[in-house]
Formats: C-alpha cells, structure tokens, sequence
C-alpha cells in the first residue's frame, strides 16, 4: 500500500517536472520570436514586417509561429508589451537612482529619447494611421502603460513633497500633465514629412522638453533675490 | 532641360532614402512619389518603374564611391597599404548600403537586364581600382605582376567567393557587427598572403 503511494507521487511529480520543463522550454521559444520580431519591426516598421519573414528569420516554421502567435495582431501586442515594459523598468529604476527631482526628471526625457529613437519604426505615438494602432487591445495596452508611466512619477513626487523640495500638489493631477507636455512636444516634431527623422531632430525635442520641464519645476517668474535665469 | 535634371537627381535622391532602409521589395512608387509630393504620374515620366529606378540610385551612388574611392586612394604611399585602405573604405559603404545590395545577392543571376549593366560596370571599375593599387607596387618594384588587370581579377574574385561564403549561411536579415569583423579581418589576411605569398 504504502509503496503504492509512493509511486503514484514520485510519477506525479515527475509528470509536474516535465510539463514544467515544456513550459520553460514554450517561453523560452515565445521570447525567441519575440526578439526576432523585434528586430525587424523596428528597422521596417510592421506594416512592412510578414509573419512569413519572422519565421524565416528564426528558422521557425509557421506553424510553429502561429501556435505561439495566432495571428500579426497577438504579435504586436505582445511585442509593444515587451518594449514598453522594458522602458518602464528603466524609468522605475531611474526614479529610485535619483532622488533629487530635477537629476531625475531630466533623466527621464533622456530614457524616453532613447526609447523612442530606438523602436521609433514601432509608431507606437498617438499620431500615426496605422491600422493596428487603432486595434482595442492595442490601446488598452497603451493606456495601461502611460497608466502606469504616470503612477511611477506620481510616487516620486510624493517623495519629493515629503522631503520638502516640492510644493504640497495634486501628485498623480501634475504627472499626467507633464507626461502629456512631454508627448506633445514630441508630435510637434512631426511638421514636415519625414521618412525616419535623423538624430538631431530627437536631439531638438529632447532639449525642448528639458527646457519646459525646467519651467514646469521652477516657473519663469522673476527670483525675489533679482536672479532671472533657470539653473 | 537642366530643370528636368535636377527634378531626377532629386527623386533618386529620395528613393535611395526609401531603397537604403527598406530594401527594393519593400519600397513602392507611391511612397517615394509622396516623399517628394510628387504625383505618381510625374514620377513614371522619370522612370518608367520601380527597377529603372532602382537602377539609376545604383549608378549613381556606384559612381559617387568610385569618385570618394580614387581620390583617397591616390594619397596612399605604397601598394600594400592601399589594398589594406581599399578593403576598410569598401566595407565602410556595404554596411552603410546593405540593403540595396543584398536584393542584388538575393537575385543572383535573375538580375534585370539594366540593372545588370551598372553592375557589371561597377566590377570594371573595381577591378581597375585594385590594377591600379598593384601597378603602384610594380613601379615601386615591391610587387612583381606580368598582367596587372588578370591579377586584379582573380583577387577580386577570390574576396568575393569568400564573402559569399561567410554571409550565405547566417539568416539574419542585416548581418551583425561581429560578422563584418570577421570577414574584414579574413579579408585583409587573404589580400596580405596574395600580395606577399606564404613564404
């Protein structure tokens, strides 16, 4: 009886085991396409990505892709959930580096440069027709991350209220309204046609956000002291 | 007239922009007509297709390396360093234009009769370049070539058999900075055993 036990265990465990070792084995797979997908996404945009290529790329067959990944949409998000994420690591991580708001602030526009440089053929910006920008599941996602973007500022605002630097402010109100200052500057950009705008037209906008981002903590009313400039 | 030139400089100019990155397949009449606000209409007058097209930005960014290539490589001293400098310069415009020539290796012999020209065109002048860069070394008495232009030949021909094999397995859509090392550095060291022998 008793070694009948044990045996049922000892095989269910192993049955645990293995299925545990196929699902590391499926991520591990799913993370590959998702790399892949990645790379060509952000050089030919994914309008001009097939699923077909993906699959060569990795040497995947297409089925096997499409058991991951039942169709371009469900690739798309997951790959906008991958890099977003990833961004939002970086600016949580930022935030908790630097405790001074201004360092961290100006940081900040520096991470979401880079972001947006890099996965810039993404269009993951509000002002593009792409189709699959229009797609539900594709802005809910979108707001959940700014969501998120959001929260993280909010909290080091509450910090920076608690250790005196800021005024005592509406903290989630305040970082919404500068994220969204930030992003529109950014669609500023965007007067002229532009296949991909060069590196100095991110280095333009990133100077522009700092400067306001500067206004927006110091405000541009004159020092009581007769100091004018911003430091 | 000479508004009709530059009308097609400029739109070779913008669809090298559009063919650079996107590759010939990935590229459309209508984008590169829209880049420029142009309508398409206009756009075939120019060119009648997308192939025409593609091959007037060849020929043309073959004749501006050519140019930047013989003028830098007139102020090389002696042969040897000069195919050593042709190798770097070379590899420097195939990554920065990989995606026009990599619809060119992915066709093979298909290649488009027009298209075919400009490139059989740019092997002359490659093999002129490295005839030259030998006859330099003949006159400077380090090398010792009976026909300059078969020598040349045969080592064009021979980096280029090696590159076709040192790209052709990899699946990667652009090639890795490590990759280009490496074949840079094979490169260098089948044109330095060429050049001096094993012995």
């Amino acid at each position: 009886m008793g070694i009948f036990f044990i045996y049922i265990f000892d095989s269910l465990i192993k049955k645990v085991k293995r299925s545990k070792g196929k699902m590391v084995e499926a991520d591990k797979k799913r993370e590959m396409i998702l790399e892949g997908a990645i790379k060509r996404f952000s050089h030919f945009g994914i309008n001009k990505t097939s699923m077909a290529e993906i699959a060569e790329d990795l040497s995947v067959s297409k089925p096997a892709l499409y058991y991951y990944f039942p169709d371009k949409q469900s690739l798309i998000l997951a790959v906008a959930d991958k890099v977003s994420s990833e961004y939002l690591d970086n600016v949580e991580k930022n935030f908790f580096e630097h405790s001074n708001q201004e360092e961290a602030l100006m940081n900040l526009i520096e991470i979401r440069r880079n972001f947006f440089q890099k996965y810039f053929m993404l269009h993951m910006e509000e002002d593009y027709s792409d189709a699959y920008l229009r797609d539900k599941a594709f802005i809910r996602l979108l707001q959940a991350k700014k969501e998120r973007e959001v929260n993280i500022l909010a909290d080091s605002f509450r910090r920076g209220v608690a250790d005196g630097e800021i005024r005592d402010i509406d903290t989630v109100r305040t970082s919404e309204l500068l994220i969204d200052t930030l992003r529109g500057l950014r669609s500023c950009m965007r007067t002229e046609k532009v296949i991909f705008p060069d590196s100095s037209s991110f280095e333009e906008v990133l100077n522009k956000q700092k400067e306001v981002t500067r206004i927006f903590l110091h405000g541009i009313k004159k020092y009581s002291d007769g100091r004018t400039d911003i430091k | 007239m000479e508004n009709q030139d530059k009308k097609r400089e400029l739109i070779i100019g913008a669809a090298l922009k559009r063919f650079a990155h996107f590759g010939l397949a990935k590229t459309t009449m209508n984008e590169i007509a829209s880049d420029l606000s142009l309508s398409k209409p206009l756009l075939y007058y120019y060119f009648p297709d997308k192939i025409s097209l593609f091959a007037a930005v060849m020929d043309s960014i073959i004749k501006q390396i050519d140019k930047e290539m013989d003028i830098a490589l007139a102020k090389q001293p002696d042969g040897q360093k000069a195919i050593i400098f042709y190798l770097d310069k070379r590899q420097e415009f195939v990554r920065k234009y990989f995606n026009l020539i990599e619809f060119v290796i992915s066709s093979g012999p298909e290649l488009p009769e027009n298209l075919l020209q400009v490139f059989k065109q740019a092997r002359n002048s490659e093999i002129h370049r490295i005839q030259t860069i030998i006859e330099k070394g003949v006159k400077s008495g380090d090398f010792a070539v009976k026909d300059p232009a078969f020598t040349a030949e045969i080592l064009l021909d021979a980096l280029a058999g090696m590159r076709m094999n040192h790209f052709a397995p990899s699946r990667n859509f652009y090639p890795d900075k490590s990759q280009f090392e490496t074949i840079l550095k094979k490169e260098k060291q089948l044109a330095a055993i060429f050049l001096k022998g094993l012995k």
